[in-house]
């Protein structure tokens, strides 16, 4: 069923486009709400909801169809009261099977504290965040949380259980303590730790060295997860369009030097280019679903790119 | 130019602050938080403005003001001479002050005064060096600023020598005097010193026993220049038991009273005093206990007739130099007085009554009265011996030369217009050919005396209010006098009818006193009154043999002559003979104790004697407290204080100089004036500037 929803989604009309688009939601009130619930119910109950696949075929009130039994199946879903009366094992695929495992590795270092619109990076991918959360929630799917800065600072554990989605706010809601980004050390843990295969989310801005990223990407997809690199940067991040002569000081390392923006402009843009290049290069190596989010974009637009990415 | 706090200077590294303004005044302010730096290549704002300096003449204003107000706090002035002076003439100057008190002649005293003045020569070494010593008063051996351009050795050498041919005398100490005499010559030469630092580089090297004597009373009154500094050498002696003998008094009988004192730091309290003459030692010496610190008075034994004692001794004390008290009794003068006048045995109507008994006999003099009467045989006195004359009746021809030659002489006549004298004989004593000088007063009543010439010798112990009151001195008839003017004469005292009462006529060199009024009851009270015997023996004083010539003196004090001895000789005791100078009236050598003796070549006029003492105050030898000086407002200075610690002070001097000259040229007020028209300028300009750009940018 799921998959046929999935394609009914995929394959929306433009004038379902349109009517998306103009029911999304303008990041900048999205941010005037305080609460992130609220933001992330805000975003999901507006179009999408349960519209996404499971590697897992799980258990639900209304079966969907039925297959012979092949060696290997669990022997739990063998239908026996159809076993006995045609004594022949079929498997039960059940209505709601949706049983994603969902790990979300938010990268809460001093770089994404960086704004020009009101609210920083963070304030946008932690948005994300719960949105992803509390539509996992909704769909019964089991969601977690990394949050890392130059190493793991919090870790909720996946789990589809009721209070799981506060679980995720309340972690979310704590003030970030670390300073750099460290990619790599969240992609280890995520690889040691999380034994069933599901989808792995990255949100950071990635502005760090790309050195192990390739590798431990690799590892993640190697054990089977299927996963997605979202990658936070903000408009002013990408275009340094800044009228002024200033002092830039980097968030992460202190670091201070006296720019004129006009004039460092295009050598900044060429370097980020290439260094988002790269990461696109490198997820498409390791087959990763990349998706660059401004914080000026909608969030639904994020998530809708990122579901159409899925189902493709 | 210099300046007084030449370090304010290193301000005007603030000049570069302007400059330094000017030039950053592109670097950006704002500072921006950026994500990351990793594509940032560094890219400093242009720079190709930044080293250009766009408002040559705002920078310029405001650097100068910056250096104007440096300069303002750096305090300039201009030196002028004096400070060259000042600073070129940074010799000390050394006055070595030594005391030649008799107290000095102590033991050792002496030697310890030159050793110390020695070492003080020695250690001087360029120094100038002025060398004076003091007693009673201030000698100079070798006056400030001597001009003498010897060598330094030469000079040493021939202060030592000066040293040398010092010793102490018989004076009294008269320190206050003496220091006050130095710092006011030092003042003196420093106020012909332009730098004004001579002060500042004296220093006072006092020498002395400081004894308990020492008068320093003088400075009291005396403000001490607060830069001049004294170093006390205070010379101590090991014997310190010493008393003294003051002469208190001496009777006729030549007993004489006599003060004891010991001084405070004695350490004996028995002593003997006698007599002694001339001829034998001392006899039956007088046992005396008197405790240290204290005096005591007591009554010497009459002398010996036959051999008058010429001093008394004391014994018993370590020192002898103030045990001797040398003694001349008084003797008693022969008066002589002549009276022209109508002797009257008993009679009190008779002037002679009165006149004879204003005379008495004193211990001090012998009064011979001879009454003239004009039956009564010539006088054949010699002029010299009668001592005054009086004239209260008229007189032969010859008696009227024979006073007239008194006079002559020098002789005081007093003369009594009386109701039995006539115009004819003062006509004749005053040699004036007009007639009625004299005329008989109408009074009414009575007359009183007015006009007094209190001033005059004669009325002069009448002076004070108490005694001035002569309104009950009344007069019941007197004659006018009308002197001409060709005759000199000051009119003493007058009637209240303007007449003259008392005058004064000066004849040759006498003088002759004219009353115009008798004595008598009959007509005056002025026998019967407190004034007649004051003023009758004041006329007798008029006399100048009549002074009375004291014959106990200290040393050092100023003996006054009779007039009346002419080429007298003084014999001094250890010493030749002083002769005097004709009409010399003061004698001043009494420099050691002893018996002086006047002699004069007139073989009629007999020898005086008289005696010159030590100043009891030298006895009181124990020293005084260093306190007594610092409190009287002298600088001490302290014996550890070197030459380099002058020569700072000296350096503090100069400061002060330069402080002093900075404040009166007073530059930095200017310069703050021409800053802050600087800055001024400055504002408007750059206000100017500014509008002027803004135009621009709208436009």
């Amino acid at each position: 069923m799921s998959s046929i929803r999935m394609k009914q989604n995929t394959s929306h009309t433009p004038q379902q486009s349109k009517r998306l688009a103009s029911q999304r939601i303008d990041p900048a009130c999205l941010m005037r709400i305080k609460s992130l619930e609220l933001r992330a119910k805000s975003v999901v109950e507006g179009t999408w909801k349960g519209l996404h696949r499971s590697p897992y075929h799980g258990f639900s009130v209304e079966f969907t169809e039925y297959r012979e039994y092949t060696p290997g199946d669990d022997p739990r879903h063998i239908d026996w009261k159809l076993a006995a009366r045609s004594n022949q094992h079929f498997i039960k695929r059940f209505e709601e099977e949706t049983n994603l495992c969902c790990h979300m590795l938010l990268d809460l270092s001093t770089s994404m504290q960086f704004h020009s619109l009101g609210y920083s990076k963070s304030d946008y991918a932690k948005t994300l965040v719960a949105t992803f959360a509390y539509f996992l929630s909704t769909q019964r799917d089991a969601s977690g949380l990394i949050i890392f800065d130059e190493q793991v600072e919090s870790v909720v554990p996946a789990r589809f259980t009721r209070g799981q989605l506060r679980r995720i706010l309340i972690e979310l809601e704590r003030p970030p303590q670390g300073s750099h980004t460290n990619v790599v050390s969240p992609l280890k843990h995520a690889v040691e730790t999380i034994k069933k295969r599901g989808l792995v989310v990255l949100i950071s801005d990635l502005m760090s060295p790309l050195d192990e990223l390739n590798t431990h990407l690799g590892y993640l997809r190697a054990k089977g997860h299927e996963v997605a690199l979202f990658q936070i940067l903000d408009p002013a991040e990408i275009h340094l369009n800044f009228n002024e002569t200033a002092i830039f000081e980097d968030l992460e390392t202190g670091d201070r030097i006296a720019l004129n923006p006009k004039a460092a402009q295009a050598s900044y843009r060429q370097q980020l280019n290439q260094h988002l290049e790269e990461i696109q290069s490198i997820c498409r190596k390791q087959g990763v679903h990349y998706h660059k989010l401004t914080t000026d974009t909608p969030l639904e637009a994020g998530l809708s790119d990122f579901l159409a990415d899925r189902a493709a | 130019m210099s300046f007084l706090t030449p370090l304010y200077l290193v301000g005007i590294i603030a000049v570069g602050l302007p400059i330094l303004l000017h030039l950053v005044r592109h670097q950006p302010k704002n500072v921006f938080f950026f994500s990351s730096l990793r594509f940032l290549e560094h890219k400093p704002p242009q720079t190709n403005r930044k080293n250009k300096i766009e408002h040559w003449l705002l920078l310029m204003l405001r650097a100068i003001a910056v250096m104007l107000l440096v300069t303002a706090f750096a305090r300039p002035f201009f030196k002028n001479t004096d400070l060259e002076l000042a600073s070129s003439d940074t010799k000390h100057q050394t006055i070595l002050l030594i005391d030649t008190s008799s107290s000095m002649q102590r033991g050792t005293l002496w030697k310890q005064a030159l050793q110390t003045a020695d070492e003080i020569i020695k250690q001087a070494d360029e120094n100038q060096i002025a060398i004076y010593t003091f007693d009673s008063r201030l000698t100079t051996v070798k006056p400030l600023k001597e001009t003498k351009q010897d060598t330094p050795q030469q000079t040493q050498q021939n202060d030592r020598e000066r040293l040398t041919k010092l010793t102490p005398g018989w004076n009294a100490t008269n320190l206050g005097l003496a220091l006050t005499e130095i710092a006011a010559r030092l003042q003196q030469q420093a106020i012909s010193d332009p730098s004004g630092t001579l002060l500042q580089n004296s220093t006072i090297e006092l020498i002395t026993d400081f004894q308990a004597g020492a008068k320093i009373d003088s400075l009291t009154e005396f403000s001490w220049p607060a830069e001049l500094q004294v170093r006390l050498h205070q010379l101590k002696e090991k014997q310190t038991s010493n008393a003294g003998l003051q002469l208190l008094a001496l009777n006729e009988q030549g007993q004489a009273t006599v003060r004891i004192v010991n001084a405070a730091d004695s350490q004996q309290e028995q002593f003997q005093v006698a007599y002694q003459t001339a001829l034998s030692e001392s006899e039956q010496p007088q046992k005396i206990y008197v405790p240290t610190g204290q005096s005591r008075v007591i009554h010497m034994p009459a002398m010996d007739e036959q051999q008058q004692a010429t001093r008394i001794v004391l014994t018993g004390d370590k020192h002898d130099f103030d045990n001797s008290l040398y003694l001349q009794p008084r003797e008693q003068a022969n008066i002589t007085i002549v009276h022209y006048g109508t002797p009257a045995a008993g009679s009190t109507e008779s002037p002679d009554y009165y006149a004879k008994r204003a005379f008495p006999t004193t211990p001090q003099r012998k009064i011979e009265f001879l009454t003239v009467g004009p039956d009564s045989p010539q006088v054949l006195l010699a002029v010299a011996k009668i001592h005054l004359m009086i004239v209260s009746r008229e007189l032969a021809a010859e008696e009227t030369n024979l006073v007239k030659n008194y006079l002559e002489q020098g002789g005081v006549v007093l003369f009594s217009l009386n109701q039995q004298q006539t115009n004819d004989t003062f006509q004749l004593l005053i040699s004036h050919s007009q007639n009625n000088l004299t005329s008989e007063a109408d009074v009414n009543g009575y007359a009183l005396l007015t006009n007094i010439k209190f001033e005059h010798p004669l009325f002069q112990m009448f002076q004070a209010p108490e005694y001035s009151d002569f309104t009950k001195l009344k007069f019941w008839n007197y004659r006018r006098l009308s002197l001409p003017e060709d005759v000199p004469h000051q009119v003493l005292a007058r009637f209240d009818h303007e007449s003259p009462a008392i005058v004064n006529v000066p004849l040759g060199q006498g003088k002759l006193i004219v009353t115009t009024f008798g004595w008598t009851p009959q007509e005056s009270q002025f026998a019967l009154s407190t004034k007649f015997v004051p003023m009758m023996n004041a006329i007798l004083a008029l006399n100048a043999n009549m002074i009375d010539t004291p014959s106990q003196f200290i040393v050092g004090e100023t003996v006054k002559l009779p007039e009346s001895l002419k080429a007298a000789k003084v014999s001094v005791p250890k010493a030749s003979s002083i002769q005097l100078a004709a009409g010399q009236q003061n004698f001043e050598q009494t420099v050691q104790p002893g018996l002086y003796q006047i002699t004069s070549e007139d073989k009629t006029t007999p020898a005086q004697k008289f005696v010159v003492n030590l100043d009891i105050e030298e006895s009181k030898t124990a020293p005084l407290a260093i306190e007594k000086l610092e409190a009287l407002g002298i600088k001490l200075l302290s014996h550890s204080k070197t030459t380099a610690a002058n020569s700072t002070h000296a350096d503090l001097k100069r400061q002060a100089l330069i402080r002093e000259m900075e404040q009166k040229q007073k530059i930095w007020r200017w310069l703050i004036i021409v800053a802050l028209a600087m800055l001024g300028l400055e504002t408007v300009l750059a206000k100017w500037i500014a509008g002027k750009t803004s135009a621009t940018r709208k436009a």
